[in-house]
């Protein structure tokens, strides 16, 4: 077995744990690490009643995470709850994305699901109503510079993050479900017109309008720090929602070319083929691919999501991993911004940004306490 | 086999290829690297340690010179855990205290089948001495000379690991981090040879560190039980003295000096309730005359 696929080839076929050699089970638990993914594969390990293959000596890594999970999905359901109270008051009944959104559908992707933000999404005439709940509430701030508070306000389409000082949880408010972006037209309001309530009452979107959003926000946000763990979570929400549904994929298709997502579902299920061999009529694909304008350009982005979207961690200071990544972060930004804009912003985070971190280094060096 | 007896050329050879492995505490960690400061640290202070060449390691971590211009203007030291990287890059002549932060950094945020609380710990008669204190508070100077002049075992100088059930502290003997004036204090008490060289101007001030005893890394597999408690605190000038300290005070004192103490949940609660059934709790504010702190310690022991 191909030791860079060892937590791909897992994660298709949890059972294949059985075969593995000791310095296999070495190479999952780095590449666990190296993706976050740690709890995840306790999660299937346990479920699947394999934990018995890992060898006594290690499987303190994968039960570790676990508790961390657990102390996780713990906090964040309380988050969700101070949130919603904080909210209520002004009759705003925010709309719970990604990792949140999981926990409360209890989607089988929660399971081992570790992040640091909250995501929402209020109704833009909501929003400063909604901001200003929470900051009566005890959320304020981080330090943020005036230029990232401009683009914050102007060029994404989420409010600079604010932070619960009581439980240190960042929270991001959204007023646009996806990054404005000038370049794909996307109808993304359309988005809140199936927004589904939870047994107790909280939103969240629905099943097929979370694997797009969730694939909007893979696939444009330039960032793949945690990008193999959400190219994972796509996976299990299909053949989640696969199993319940055998129409499901054509009905996501029929609601990608509603909203104008032709282009990233196509991404999203062309790369759960590569990579994780899900089982879709390529047929199908290849009808998708006809909606879109293809070219030369979409493979070549189709690589370097490939590239970037791998777990092993010895290849991350490779010379074409560091150019697809750097590429498809100009990539997200041209998409994102006008180029008389999109210049001068990435000149700033070239050149001031990391001026002002290393004074700020300075200080604190100067001035531990 | 020991890293000492390892040939330079081969520990060079794995060091920038494909990892060496070896016995940090009671931790394998299979360390890539090319930076001249980390060979020679590796091998002076873990040059006791035991090589490991068969199974997996525990942690896989490397630290890394910085590339392009970086390499010639002001160059890095990155830390990296299996890819990861928590920390800012540091200059690169602090390799050596990063990697031991680094190894610190991966202790507290992967061992959640511990309570691992932030204070030295020693051993001596199977009883464990725990000191916790925040930093100035003289708990390594402490920590150093109860293992290098007072027959102490030395656990861990930093990280106290305790079992869940509260009943066992488990030895993760690693070289001792000193700080500014402790540097040359624990100097003159032990074997300069066994320093590392001082590097100026961290974030902490200047650091060097000290070889664990080879007693402690041989019985790095011994536990001990724990029986005492003692927060030190260092001011100049002052009459040393010490108090007892009701558990109930130094339960909360722990849970705030833990890691990891608020994701072990009733689990943690548990194992420092279970530790607070067994030791005795002490504050002990002392003026750094440490013959006097050493016949002290022995005091508290149980006969």
């Amino acid at each position: 077995m191909k030791s860079d696929q060892i937590l791909i080839n897992f994660l298709k076929s949890p059972k294949l744990i059985a075969q593995f050699s000791e310095e296999e089970i070495g190479h999952l638990i780095r590449q666990s690490y190296a993706t976050g993914l740690t709890a995840r594969v306790y999660s299937q390990l346990s479920e699947n009643g394999l934990m018995s293959f890992i060898p006594d000596n290690m499987r303190w890594h994968f039960s570790s995470a676990n508790k961390l999970f657990k102390a996780h999905k713990h906090d964040i359901n309380n988050e969700i709850k101070r949130i919603t109270n904080a909210l209520k008051f002004a009759n705003i009944s925010p709309v719970f994305l990604k990792g949140a959104a999981y926990i409360i559908a209890d989607n089988k992707c929660h399971q081992g699901r570790l992040f640091s933000d909250v995501d929402i999404f209020v109704d833009k005439s909501d929003l400063s109503i909604a901001e200003g709940m929470l900051r009566l509430n005890g959320w304020i701030n981080n330090d943020i510079d005036e230029h990232d508070e401009k683009y914050y306000r102007d060029w994404m389409h989420e409010i600079p993050p604010l932070i619960n000082t009581k439980s240190d949880i960042t929270i991001d408010v959204h007023h646009n479900l996806v990054p404005l972006v000038s370049r794909i037209k996307l109808n993304s309001d359309l988005l809140l017109d199936r927004v589904v309530n939870s047994s107790s009452g909280i939103k969240t979107l629905s099943p097929m309008d979370k694997i797009l959003h969730s694939s909007a926000h893979l696939l444009l946000d330039g960032e793949f720090d945690h990008g193999f763990r959400d190219i994972h979570d796509l996976y299990l929400l299909l053949t989640e929602y696969m199993l319940d549904n055998p129409d499901f994929i054509d009905d996501l298709i029929g609601r990608a070319e509603e909203l104008g997502f032709e282009l990233i579902l196509y991404y999203c299920l062309l790369l759960q083929v590569e990579i994780f061999k899900l089982n879709i009529p390529i047929s199908k694909i290849a009808k998708l691919k006809q909606k879109i304008p293809t070219t030369i350009i979409t493979d070549i982005v189709f690589r370097m999501f490939l590239r970037v979207l791998c777990p092993e961690p010895s290849k991350l200071s490779s010379f074409r991993y560091k150019t697809s990544l750097f590429l498809l972060y100009i990539r997200s930004h041209w998409l994102k911004m006008p180029m008389h804009l999109l210049i001068p912003h990435l000149l700033y985070k070239a050149i001031v940004t990391p001026f002002k971190e290393r004074k700020k280094i300075k200080e604190l060096e100067n001035n531990p306490n | 086999m020991i890293l000492k007896e390892l040939p330079k050329k081969e520990m060079q050879a794995l060091l920038s290829g494909d990892g060496l492995s070896f016995r940090a505490g009671r931790f394998s960690v299979k360390l890539q690297s090319n930076i001249t400061s980390i060979y020679n640290g590796v091998a002076h202070l873990y040059g006791e340690s035991e090589a490991l060449f068969q199974q997996p390691a525990d942690f896989n971590v490397s630290i890394k010179k910085s590339t392009g211009l970086r390499a010639f203007i002001r160059p890095n030291a990155q830390f990296l855990f299996n890819g990861i990287k928590p920390f800012t890059p540091l200059p690169l002549n602090q390799a050596f205290p990063l990697l031991e932060w680094g190894l610190n950094w991966c202790v507290t945020n992967h061992s959640h089948q511990y309570l691992v609380i932030h204070a030295a710990v020693v051993e001596k008669n199977g009883y464990a001495l725990i000191l916790p204190g925040q930093p100035g508070s003289g708990k390594s100077t402490l920590c150093a000379a109860l293992v290098e002049r007072g027959g102490w075992r030395l656990l861990s100088d930093e990280l106290t690991i305790i079992t869940l059930n509260g009943q066992n502290i488990l030895a993760n003997p690693r070289p001792i981090s000193l700080k500014n004036q402790s540097i040359d204090i624990v100097k003159g008490i032990s074997d300069v040879t066994r320093f590392s060289p001082v590097v100026k101007d961290t974030i902490k001030g200047s650091v060097a560190h000290l070889q664990a005893p080879k007693i402690s890394l041989d019985n790095y597999c011994t536990p001990a039980s724990p029986c005492l408690v003692v927060y030190p605190k260092y001011q100049k000038g002052i009459n040393s003295y010490i108090q007892e300290l009701s558990s109930g005070e130094s339960f909360i004192r722990l849970a705030d000096h833990s890691f990891n103490y608020s994701i072990l949940g009733l689990e943690g609660f548990k194992a420092l309730s279970a530790l607070h059934d067994r030791v005795s709790c002490y504050e002990y504010c002392y003026d750094g005359n440490l013959d006097e702190a050493l016949s002290l310690m022995d005091s508290l022991l149980p006969s």
